[in-house]
């Protein structure tokens, strides 16, 4: 055997009382079970379908919130968009493949 | 005897979670240690990555994001490993949660950015509640992540880590190219800065006992 580490002081607790525990804190703080995960842009969440018509989405949010969405899309390097997007999507909103790439998609001029 | 459970989690995306468990498993693998990785990220970076790029000792790999199916993966491994390190996904999901309520400690990644740092302290708070609703101890650190050693920006995000009362580790992993490469190359740096890196990190979470020993011979 190699398990020379210091062991914790309590036996470890049972996949059940994990649950448990899990359950009654996610409650408390308002998280998403796992499979409202989004899928990531790549992973093309939605069959390719016909271009659908735009609409223009302004929020107006607090600073602190501003800055949150602002560092995240830097060090994730996605547009705050898509971050946008991605927490609907993790709500159960239909969102558009094409709303989840990382990059601003290129105009289609002139196809179809 | 159970294996220790370390769980690796930030609500942060991008904190360098995954990172920093392909660098633990590894090395410890490498040292003669059993070590599972549970993949409890829907993405499946961790077990995505072992399937297609690692090269190095073997690491026993799960892929469960839902957090029953997580909860039984990590309480079968246990008894067959020294050590079930537990990647999480950066979006503070049900699964998370649980990992973080199954671990004998919880691992913190934190990079050098404001949002970090808020981050860090929102996901030490949830361990917190797991560790109240299960009447327990669950110690959690923040890990210092992709620091760039001499920037001002480091030091800020460490003195801001430590100004809000934050525990951290001492020992960190740098902002280092060795482990960028890593992600494509499958190979965990052993030596070089950033595999002193790794071994400062082992041997801080082993002096906390939160990390099984090297095998014996
Ligand atoms: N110490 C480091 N040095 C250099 N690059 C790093 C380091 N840590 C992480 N990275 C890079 O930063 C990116 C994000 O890291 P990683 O995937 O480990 O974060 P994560 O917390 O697992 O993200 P997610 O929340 O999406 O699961 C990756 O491209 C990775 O290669
Ligand atoms: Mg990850």
């Amino acid at each position: 055997m190699s398990n020379k580490g210091l062991k914790p002081a309590i036996v470890r607790p049972s996949a059940r009382d994990s649950l448990a525990v899990a359950q009654a804190v996610a409650d408390e703080a308002g998280l998403p079970p796992a499979t409202l995960r989004p899928v990531r842009p790549g992973a093309a969440p939605r069959p390719e379908e016909g271009e659908e018509a735009l609409v223009q989405l302004n929020i107006r949010v607090r600073r602190g919130l501003g800055d949150q969405l602002a560092d995240r899309a830097r060090s994730e390097g996605v547009t705050q968009k898509v971050l946008v997007c991605q927490a609907l999507a993790a709500m159960g909103f239909e969102v558009s493949a094409e709303d989840l790439r990382p990059a601003a998609t290129p105009r289609r001029r002139g196809s179809r | 005897m159970a294996a220790t459970v370390l769980t690796v989690a930030s609500t942060k995306g991008g904190a360098g979670k995954t990172t920093m468990v392909m660098a633990l498993a590894g090395t410890l693998a490498a040292e003669g240690l059993r070590v599972a990785v549970v993949d409890a990220d829907p993405n499946r970076a961790y077990a995505s990555w072992s399937e297609a790029a690692y090269e190095g000792a073997a690491v026993t790999v799960r892929a469960e994001a839902d957090e029953t199916r997580l909860a039984t993966a990590i309480d079968e491994l246990a008894p067959l490993v020294d050590l079930v390190l537990v990647d999480t996904a950066g979006f503070g999901n049900r699964a998370a949660l649980l990992a973080i309520a199954a671990a004998d400690a919880v691992l913190v990644p934190c990079t050098p950015s404001r949002a970090d740092v808020e981050q860090a302290a929102k996901t030490l708070q949830l361990v917190e509640g797991a560790a109240r609703a299960a009447r327990r101890a669950i110690p959690a650190r923040v890990v210092p992540s992709r620091l760039k050693q001499v920037t001002a920006v480091s030091r800020h995000a460490l003195a801001e880590l430590d100004a809000a009362g934050l525990p951290r580790t001492q020992a960190g992993l740098g902002d280092r190219v060795a482990f960028a490469e890593m992600t494509f190359s499958g190979r965990v740096p052993g030596g070089g800065e950033a595999g002193q890196e790794v071994a400062g990190l082992v041997a801080e979470l082993r002096g906390l006992g939160w990390l099984p020993g090297p095998p014996s011979r």
